[in-house]
């Protein structure tokens, strides 16, 4: 453990020594991925789906702020779908409408989320989003995932209508069959019903404020998850893939938890329950101090004995 | 000469006037129950035009069933219904506005006065530099018979 935590140390050290290059290279590497997830689920404009546009709407979003990048991935998502039809581009225009003015408005800060979960969708990784809500955001995070799936959702509904389109074996409008579509898809209701679920189970957990909650709450999140969609998925008659759910289930929790790790360690053993009181209130309160471990308490001497040029022996020193 | 003290004080107050300042400072231009009114009234416009939004939405997929319900005279079942709900969730947004920009009022006063009170001392540090002794010193001189002269 203390191994890891000098590792922890380093690295976020390094980080922040380097943050003039970190900083625009991790928006760099989010752009990648969010504008190549975008492109896949809606790669209708040709130009728009080639990968050196993928890099360069990355490298432009390197020196915008996260809010005009959330308005360049819109516009790009309404310049996809205006090639397939009008209608359904502008129907995808008034329901971001909708939604800013229900949620975005109030909770500006939450846009990341929108778009990391169609990001977490596309790799497989579903689990994370409700794990991350609840661990790292809280309640007020649901409302922006609950969006992201249906954004998911959403772009699959438009493909399956489009592929009807090209086979000549559709027969009503396309902005119809999208809606509704996209309204009454059975995997939509189960991961909201279940982001919901996990997301306010993993804060109520925190809450309870028991050792190692954190941690645990995480856990059972990742239970809850496996749990819901599999019920879930056997209730609506969908098919779900149980061995792929559970390793689905059990990288996201691994993830989180690395995520918990490098936000904050918290050293239980150590942890001191006091009361006082002043005036007015009586207090009780539990100071749990935080896990740190200083580089120069570890000293590792590298000693290469002459004559073995590729022997290295490790000694701790004391 | 650089005053060090007067950097730090400075640095602060630009880093805080970049950052939260910006937001904090326009909240300040109003009293606290004006800001809350503001911003009740800013929810409630865009709940107005999410509603419409939603209800042109609704009606343009769902244009033969509201035209069936009109001839039928039973489109006021799900008016009343929409109108209900809409009523509904009107009430939790403005309470929740309500007590978010009261909190959010009060915590930019605090980082206001933090803010006022680092102007202060910026203030004190300038007062202090005007009133040091400024007049031109002239260095002890040694005459040739070993008198030293002092001004």
């Amino acid at each position: 453990m203390e191994k890891l935590l000098i590792y922890r140390e380093k690295l976020l050290k390094f980080l922040s020594s380097h943050w003039q290059v970190c900083g625009p290279l991790g928006k760099f590497i989010g752009g990648v991925f969010i504008f190549y997830v975008i492109n896949s689920l809606f790669g209708y404009s040709k130009i728009l789906s080639q990968p050196f546009s993928t890099l360069i709407l990355a490298g432009i979003c390197v020196f915008l702020p996260f809010s005009m990048t959330y308005l360049l991935c819109n516009l790009i998502i309404i310049i996809h779908l205006s090639v397939v039809s009008m209608e359904i581009a502008i129907l995808y225009f008034i329901i971001m409408g909708i939604y800013y003015l229900l949620y975005q408005r109030m909770f500006p800060e939450m846009r990341y989320l929108f778009f990391m979960t169609p990001v977490f969708f596309f790799f497989h990784l579903t689990a994370v989003i409700p794990l991350f809500v609840g661990s790292f955001i809280g309640i007020t995070g649901i409302p922006a995932i609950v969006m992201g799936t249906f954004l998911y959702i959403f772009a699959q509904t438009v493909q399956s209508g489009v592929v009807q389109v090209n086979n000549g074996s559709f027969g009503s409008q396309l902005y119809n069959f999208v809606l509704q579509g996209t309204i009454e898809n059975k995997q939509l209701i189960i991961y909201i019903l279940c982001f919901i679920f996990v997301a306010a189970l993993i804060v109520g957990i925190r809450r309870m404020q028991v050792d190692y909650g954190w941690y645990f709450s995480i856990f059972i999140g990742g239970i809850a998850y496996v749990t819901i969609v599999l019920v879930g998925g056997f209730f609506t008659g969908n098919r779900v893939d149980i061995g792929g759910e559970l390793i689905i289930a059990a990288v996201s929790i691994l993830v989180v938890m690395i995520m918990q790790f490098f936000k904050i360690v918290i050293d239980y053993s150590r942890q001191e329950t006091l009361e006082f009181e002043d005036e007015d209130y009586y207090y009780y309160v539990k100071a749990i101090p935080k896990s740190r471990v200083n580089e120069e308490e570890i000293n590792i001497t590298k000693i290469n004995p002459a004559g073995k040029k590729f022997g290295f022996k490790k000694h701790k020193g004391e | 000469m650089i005053s060090e003290k007067k950097i730090k004080i400075m640095t602060s107050l630009a880093q805080y006037e970049k950052k939260e300042g910006v937001k904090d400072l326009r909240i300040n231009r109003y009293s606290c129950s004006d800001y809350v009114r503001m911003e009740t009234m800013k929810v409630g416009v865009a709940l107005v035009v999410a509603l419409l939004l939603l209800s042109g939405i609704i009606i343009i997929f769902q244009i033969e069933n509201v035209i069936s319900m009109m001839r039928k005279g039973t489109i006021a079942v799900p008016a009343i219904l929409i109108l209900f709900c809409f009523g509904i969730l009107f009430f939790c947004y403005v309470k929740t506005t309500r007590s978010r920009a009261e909190h959010r009022y009060n915590e930019a006063m605090v980082r206001i006065n933090a803010y006022e009170r680092q102007l202060e001392k910026l203030l004190e540090v300038y007062e202090e530099e005007e009133n040091e002794d400024k007049s031109p010193k002239i260095d002890t001189e040694e005459l040739a018979d070993g008198k030293i002269i002092d001004l």
